[in-house]
Order: structure tokens, then C-alpha cells, then sequence
């Protein structure tokens, strides 16, 4: 199992990402799949830093910043530079997205509030 | 001054958009200004649905769907099915925000959850090295 390989539609289907996305994600050199010919084979290495790259996205870090991350993995067996990095800056990313839920939420009760006011002149 | 035409600059200053904006408009088949000239002359009807356009935008909807619902207003329906469709539109929009929020708020969980682990991760290798010496 912690050798397998996977192709580029079975990365796809597993992540449920799109070919372009993981082909960009090998592009800016975020992933490095092994290529006999045509054919782009993902070890464990490669679908490990993918789950880390998603894991980042759903939290709204930048590519850049899942790079920058990834790279602190190879200089430290422990991982305790990585995990500590992870730590400070998931606190920022934090308030980030708090910031973004009050801006939802602004935009959710501008909504309603237009609808309302849309429904209340149409019935007169 | 309902029955005036008024110029691009005109426009700008009424309803506080850029000329690129009223161009952008133009081009993209939502107003449709006269020509005298080079010059353009908005007509009262573009007015009108300047009006809408910004109201459209203020609920979210892309300009290709703005476009269609102003094409509605030609129904003649005094405005039943344009204003039907765009409350749907809204609602669906609504939905959109609704899930978005939801996955924003697991989101945020989530990562406080993993931060937690970090710590611990952390404060337990920090006890291995003692441990150690």
C-alpha cells in the first residue's frame, strides 16, 4: 500500500481535482510525479504533498505559502520547524477567515434585505 | 430633463461609474447610447436601466445575467416575469452564500482543531528531547 502508484485520472478521482490543476500544481513545482513516456505516475511522496497542498487551500493559504512549507519538510526529520511554522501561520489564517465570515455575512444580509425590499414594492 | 439625453460625462457624474464602465456596458450589449458624431447620447431608456444594472449588481448577479433580465422588461408583462426570475435568481444566489458559509464555518473549526493537534504534537517532542538528556 505505501508503495503504490497512482495515474493522473486516479489522483484526479481520489482528490477529486481536475488534470489542469494537477498539472499546474507540477508546472509552479509544487508536485514532481515520475513520467515513463507520456504517462505521469504519483508515488506516496506526491499524493502526501497533494493532501497537504488541498489541506492548505481549504484554508485559504496561497500556493506560494504551501510551497515555502513544503519545502521546511526536507531540512527536518522531526518536523518541528514545519509544525511550529503550521502553527503560526494558521493563527493568521485564522483571523483571515473570521474576516471573510463577517464579510459573508454582510453580503447575506445585504441579500435579504434587497430581496425584501424587491418583494414589498412588487406588491403594491 | 426625463426626456434629455445626457453625455457620457453626464452619465458618469449621475450614476458615479467611470466612462470606461458605461463603454464596458456598451460593449457588452446592457446600454445602447445614440450617436451624434463621436459623441455618445444616453437616452432615457439607458437611464433606466443603468438603474437596474447597478441594482443587479448589487445583488451579486453576473452582467450576462443582468442582460437577460433586462431583455425581460420587453414582455410586457409590467414587469411580472423580470421581476419573478430575478428573485429566483437571488434565492439561488442566496443558497450559494448559505453553503459557502457553512463550509467557511467547518473550515474555521477544522483549523482550530489542527492547530490544537500541532500544539500537542509539539509539547510532546519538547518532552521526548528532555526525556533524552
Amino acid at each position: 500500500m505505501s508503495d503504490e502508484r497512482l495515474t493522473l485520472r486516479e489522483m484526479c478521482d481520489r482528490f477529486r481535482v481536475t488534470p489542469r490543476t494537477l498539472r499546474h500544481y507540477e508546472y509552479i513545482e509544487l508536485l514532481a510525479p515520475e513520467k515513463l513516456g507520456r504517462t505521469r505516475f504519483y508515488g506516496p511522496t506526491e499524493i502526501a504533498r497533494l493532501k497537504l497542498i488541498l489541506r492548505g487551500r481549504r484554508f485559504g493559504f496561497s500556493l506560494e505559502e504551501s510551497r515555502q512549507w513544503l519545502l521546511l519538510y526536507d531540512s527536518d526529520p522531526e518536523n518541528r520547524v514545519q509544525m511550529e511554522t503550521w502553527i503560526e501561520w494558521s493563527g493568521h489564517q485564522l483571523k483571515e477567515l473570521a474576516q471573510r465570515r463577517v464579510e459573508l455575512d454582510e453580503t447575506i444580509t445585504e441579500l435579504q434585505r434587497l430581496h425584501d425590499q424587491t418583494v414589498e414594492a412588487y406588491k403594491k | 430633463m426625463a426626456r434629455e439625453f445626457l453625455t457620457i460625462r453626464q452619465m458618469c457624474d449621475t450614476f458615479k461609474v467611470s466612462a470606461r464602465t458605461l463603454r464596458f456596458y456598451e460593449a457588452k450589449e446592457l446600454l445602447f447610447p445614440c450617436r451624434l458624431g463621436q459623441k455618445r447620447m444616453f437616452t432615457p431608456k439607458d437611464r433606466a436601466r443603468m438603474t437596474l444594472i447597478l441594482k443587479g449588481k448589487r445583488f451579486g448577479f453576473s452582467l450576462e445575467e443582468i442582460r437577460q433580465l433586462l431583455n425581460l422588461y420587453s414582455i410586457g408583462d409590467r414587469q411580472r416575469t423580470q421581476i419573478t426570475t430575478a428573485l429566483k435568481l437571488a434565492g439561488e444566489r442566496m443558497d450559494a452564500l448559505l453553503e459557502r458559509r457553512n463550509e467557511l464555518n467547518r473550515a474555521i473549526k477544522d483549523l482550530k482543531v489542527e492547530i490544537d493537534a500541532g500544539a500537542v504534537y509539539l509539547a510532546e517532542i519538547e518532552n521526548t528531547s528532555d526525556a533524552a538528556q
